[in-house]
């Protein structure tokens, strides 16, 4: 019986650890299930034209953080020409660079245990345009006073993830990464 | 034997670690109706909190330096992650330490049944483990679970199969444990094992 355990155990192994190595960019589900790399989190952006872009003006919110619809509607010339009171226009390559990148990653289409939460979130209701609409979102900042977000000097605004997520470029919105400006004490 | 002891120890202290990194995180806050009006106050709140940034509020935050940030070492959080992870191993290590020489109708007579060897050891320790990791998680991550949300949400999905892994372990221990004579347990307690492994890939 030992004889035969063992042997499975190191194979089982093996399939684990190989599983990983074996991960391409585009995840299936078995690629996610054998893999033994962390997806707690969101896919951090590795796109070097979404980073410059989107990152030029703001945080290059991973796709992972709205469904993909969402991104449908974000990423049209005509959004892009008034993107929440700015002109973020692109030239049509490069917008199709972008959207191509943020519809195969977007929140629906990841392994990623946060974006699965954030698309069964959003899978029923308005299309969210913005990130703070989110249902999921809304509920993990609910404890939130008003006084830490948009009377924080060093806030201002809920859209500014990176003021209290420390590691939020990395894709990590994990509660203990998590030290608001002002308020180094604060714990969830 | 020591090493079990140890283990034993190890479990107990880091579920009371757990709870003490918990009760200085947070108080645990049970829903009620009411608490839940207010949270969807809160929401709405939230979502007007950020249509527009106040310039010159007098309720602004007093400055303070912001310290380079370092992730605590020991939170509710990590501690429910160390826990799962050790529960699984010591399962992994209760499968190997399980031997049997000859098994079947032409083995003649069986060896007398061990009741404190290393296998039925290490199956206390995996299931004094699983209860700790359990409970821990519980503590620390009770407002990540939402019935509305549905079975399909992963944490809902996570504690479902953790729980039921943890009682399958549990099962098969108390079973073996109470028969005098060697008694099918492997089934149930491997079953448990790998239900326990698949909630906690669910939310790795």
């Amino acid at each position: 019986m030992m004889r035969t355990r063992f042997p499975a155990a190191l194979l089982a192994a093996a399939l684990l650890t190989g599983g990983g190595v074996a991960v391409a960019e585009e995840e299936s589900f078995t690629q996610w299930w054998m893999s033994p790399w962390r997806h707690k989190e969101v896919q951090p952006v590795d796109n070097k034209i979404y980073q410059e872009e989107c990152g030029g003006c703001h945080l290059a919110y991973q796709p992972g953080l709205l469904p993909a619809r969402s991104w449908e509607k974000l990423l049209t010339e005509t959004a892009l020409a008034d993107h929440f009171g700015d002109d973020a226009s692109l030239d049509a390559e490069t917008l199709k660079e972008i959207r191509d990148y943020a519809l195969a990653n977007a929140a629906d289409k990841s392994y990623h245990k946060r974006s699965r939460k954030i698309a069964l979130a959003t899978e029923s209701g308005d299309t969210p345009l913005r990130i703070t609409d989110v249902r999921y979102i809304k509920r993990k900042h609910h404890q939130l006073p008003e006084k830490m977000v948009k009377g924080n000097k060093d806030v201002k605004s809920l859209s500014h993830c990176n003021k209290c997520h420390t590691k939020a470029e990395e894709g990590n919105y994990d509660n203990d990464t998590v030290s608001i400006p002002n308020y180094p004490d604060w714990k969830d | 034997m020591k090493g079990i002891i140890f283990i034993y120890a190890a479990a107990l202290c880091m579920a009371a670690f757990t709870a003490t990194a918990a009760a200085q995180e947070q108080t645990l806050e049970l829903p009620s109706l009411s608490s839940e009006y207010v949270k969807d106050k809160e929401s709405f709140r939230l979502a007007a909190n950020d249509t527009g940034i106040q310039k010159g509020n007098p309720q602004a935050a007093p400055t303070a330096p912001q310290t380079e940030f370092e992730s605590p070492l020991f939170t509710g959080s990590k501690m429910h992650q160390y826990l799962g992870i050790a529960t699984v191993a010591a399962a992994a290590g209760t499968f190997l330490t399980h031997f049997h020489p000859c098994e079947g109708p032409n083995c003649g007579a069986q060896p007398p049944r061990k009741t404190s060897g290393l296998h039925a050891n290490m199956g206390r320790a995996t299931a004094i483990l699983a209860v700790a990791t359990v409970a821990s998680g519980l503590i620390s991550h009770w407002d990540d679970f939402h019935a509305e949300d549905g079975y399909t949400d992963p944490d809902n999905m996570h504690v479902i199969l953790g729980v039921t892994g943890a009682a399958l372990m549990a099962y098969a221990i108390n079973k073996s444990a109470r028969s005098s004579v060697p008694t099918s347990h492997a089934a149930v307690a491997e079953l448990g094992a790998l239900t326990m492994v698949t909630a906690i890939k669910l939310t790795w």
